[in-house]
This record gives C-alpha cells, structure tokens and sequence, in this order.
C-alpha cells in the first residue's frame, strides 16, 4: 500500500511539471506553425522510469488534460490528443525497452531510439486516418484539396502518404531525437536521486 | 522570469448563473452533444438556431463578452488559413474577381463564411464549459463519468485523485521555479539569450533542482497520506457531492429540444 500512495504523489507532482514545461516550446523552422518541440515529455519519462511504462501514460495524461482544461489554445483539443498519443508512444516503448534491458547509458539511448521511431511511425498512422481527415473535415474541404495545396509547396507530395513522408514522419524524428538529447543531461544528474528514492 | 507570467492558467469566471450553477457531468455531456450538433447542423436555416443557442448560452452565464472572446484569440490563424484556403481554391459558383491569377468564386467566399462560422461556434461551445465550471468540479465530473470503466481496470479515481493534487501544486511549483531561477541568475545564469543550444544548456539548472523540490513535495505528501490514513478509493467519502438536480433536468430537457429542431431544420 506504501508504494501505491507514493506513486499515486508522485505522478501527481511530475504531472504538474509536465503541465508547465508545456508552455516551454519552440516551432520549428521549416514546419508549420502548430509543430512545435518541446521538453514536456521529460517528467512523463522520469515517472515511467520510476513507476512502470503504464504511469508515463498517466502522467501523460493528466498533464493534457490539464492543459485543456485551463489554457485557452483551442477548444477542441486535438493539439492535446496529438501530444497524448505522440507523448505515451515515445514513453511507453522507450522505457518498455530500457527495463527489458540492464540500465546502462547505451540502452537508455537504445529506448530512446525505438521510442522515436515508434512514435514517428505511430503518428504517421493517426495522421493518415484521424488527423487529417477530421483537419479536412472541419475546414470544409476535401483530403485531396490539401494534397493538391501541398503540392505547391513540395512537389514531391502527391499523395496522403507522401504528405506524411514528408511532413509529419521527419517532424517527429526530429521531435524525438530534441528531446531524447534534453532528456539525457536531466535524467543522468537526476539518476541519483531516483536511486535513492527507489 | 518572462514566460512565467505569460502562461495563460485557468478560464474559470465564477458567476451565479444558471449554467454555473448545473451539475458538471450534465455541463460535460450536454458539450459534447452540442458539438455533434453543430456538425449536423447543414442548412442555414439549422446553423443560425445552433449559433443562436450558443449566443444565449453565452448570455445565460452571465460572464463578460471580452473572457469569451479571448478564448476565440488561438483559433484566430485557423480561421485566417480557412478563410485563405477556401476563397482561393475553390473554383465553383460565380467568378466575383479576378486579378491576374488570382480568381474568387462566390462558392469560395460562401463555403469560407460557413466554415469559420462554424470553427467560432465549435470553439466558443468548447469554452463556455471551462468558463463556468472550476478545475475541480470539471475533475469530478470526469471522475464520476469515467467510474463505469473501472470494470475495465481503468483507474478513474486513481486519476482524478492525481488530476486535483497536480491542480493544486500548479501555483507552488511555479512559484518554486521563480525562486530556483532568482538564484540561478543571481549566480549569473541567463535564460533568454544565445543559441539554441546554450538555452537548453540555461534551462537545465533550472530544471534538475524543480524535479529534486517537486520529489521532495511529493514524499512529504506522500507521508501525509498514510498519516491519514488514505486507502484508495474504496469507500471514501467526499467533500464535495455531485447531485443532479432540477437544473440538470432543465438542460437535459433543452438538450433535447436542440437535437429535435437540428435534426428538423437539416436537409
């Protein structure tokens, strides 16, 4: 029961951190203006470390619905459902492989790499059934009017999954990859600490 | 610290309304049913009723025209880039203007009306619900409607525990992150200048002491728990009890009435 009270803190208070490194982000160049890295993953990576894949989701999860709840960026919360599933993807796979494995720096960036590559993989496909149809949906317009609108910019783009290999898949390599690169200074000065709570 | 004070939390206006006054699990179903209505909503003569209702659920709740609209601000380029998209792509109807490639067709000045009508409307639905209803009571009422799903392992009080405890250590975190930063600058860090990579660099001693701070807050929360001697959610009672009440009975029946005359106005 000791354990359970603990995490039920824990979670909690990384949560919060989540929450606010959420308003610590920076758009990229080159990517449309809603594609933004940030650093909000960290605590949800940290919690999963200490406490199972399955609380980086939770705290995943309360951070975004936090987030939607008090902020004003927009009532619909897609940007919240993105980040959710982009975020427990990277988490839940990372630190599923790093536990399999012995701790060591060279399985930490081992998970970190299946991580991005899972999240990549897994918002490529939820771009191409959920995101971009409902994007279309509300603008009133037809998927292959956004192809074809693309395609002035890239002329490369010639299909949905063209558009996605070439906007969303490089997006969330480069997200995965900023952020396992902020991830490791903080979790290897924070190593001493989680080992000594543990 | 500049984006300290610049983080935009909470959207709660208390008032005493009649909306404010309704049970949250009724707020948050009658929204998100809302919402399905305005997508059904086809004909003109269908999306002028839902806009009405919503302009009357605005003035029902009584909060001032200026909070709502500031809840519209973010969704201002998604209306601009319809409104570019539509108007300058959409080739049907009467050609109204042309200016060497540029063509506007009266179908693409209409459908662009609608379109950003409606994202208005799906937005300002979104926020007339976080605008009457607290943090918390919006966590209960999550609580109360995910409780079914804990047949299926999903934990709802479990996460709605951690939802109102994350809640309530916004304020003090930030204000520890204040006080970490005012020491790390006074020790000569600087947060907001050079390359990329020097502000991540400035940004980690401002993170690794919040996480050692916020483990510490959260043993000591922890201790105090089990001082108290709180074991989950089996047989807890509450502080603050839900109860559907006439009011609840009122918006149901408005429900109701919404959906018969959508689905009776729509071609």
């Amino acid at each position: 029961m000791k354990r359970k009270v603990r995490k039920t803190a824990f979670l909690s208070l990384l949560s919060t951190i989540g929450f606010l490194l959420m308003f610590v982000e920076v758009p990229l160049p080159m990517f449309p203006a809603f594609l933004k890295i940030g650093v909000s993953e960290i605590p949800a990576l940290i919690g999963a470390i200490l406490f199972g894949p399955l609380a980086g989701m939770a705290v995943e999860f309360i951070k975004n619905v936090l987030h939607f709840l008090l902020t004003t960026q927009g009532g619909m919360a897609v940007g919240e459902l993105s980040n959710f599933i982009a975020g427990s993807t990277f988490v839940v796979v990372s630190v599923w492989l790093m536990r399999m494995l012995r701790q060591s720096k060279v399985n930490f960036w081992l998970g970190m790499t299946a991580g991005t590559m899972a999240m990549a993989f897994i918002m490529s496909v939820a771009n191409y059934f959920i995101f971009i149809p409902a994007f279309a949906y509300v603008m009133g317009m037809s998927v292959s009017d956004i192809i074809g609108w693309s395609q002035q910019a890239n002329s490369s783009i010639t299909s949905l999954w063209t558009l996605i290999v070439y906007a969303i898949l490089p997006f969330n390599l480069i997200k995965g990859i900023a952020e396992a690169v902020i991830a490791y200074p903080i979790y290897s000065r924070l190593r001493p600490v989680i080992q000594s709570g543990e | 610290m500049s984006f300290l004070n610049s983080i935009p939390i909470g959207q709660f206006v208390p008032r005493q309304s009649f909306l404010h006054q309704c049970d949250p699990r009724s707020k948050l179903l009658f929204v998100l049913f809302f919402i399905i209505f305005i997508f059904m909503a086809n004909t003109l003569a269908a999306f002028l009723f839902v806009a009405a209702v919503t302009l009357l659920g605005i003035a029902v709740s009584r909060i001032p025209v200026i909070y709502v609209l500031r809840g519209l601000k973010p969704a201002l380029w998604i209306i601009v880039l319809t409104v570019i998209l539509q108007v300058f792509t959409n080739k049907e109807g009467a050609l109204l203007f042309s200016w060497k490639f540029i063509e506007i067709h009266e179908k693409g000045l209409q459908d662009a009306a609608f379109v950003s009508a409606r994202i208005i409307l799906l937005m300002l639905s979104a926020s007339l619900l976080t605008l009457t209803t607290s943090p918390i009571q919006l966590t209960d009422g999550l609580e109360s409607l995910f409780s079914p799903f804990r047949k299926f392992g999903f934990p709802a009080h479990e996460l709605a525990l951690m939802m109102s405890i994350s809640l309530r250590f916004i304020p003090t975190l930030l204000e520890e992150t204040d006080k970490i930063a005012k020491a790390q600058m006074s020790r000569g860090a600087s947060f907001s200048s050079g390359s990329i990579i020097k502000r991540i660099n400035g940004i980690l001693p401002l993170i690794v002491p919040l996480f050692v701070q916020s483990f510490r807050r959260a043993e000591e929360l922890a201790f105090a728990m089990e001082a108290r001697g709180y074991r989950g959610g089996e047989g807890r009672t509450k502080y603050r009890q839900l109860r559907f009440g006439k009011r609840d009975a009122m918006l149901l029946l408005i429900t109701i009435g919404i959906a018969v005359t959508v689905w009776l106005l729509r071609a």
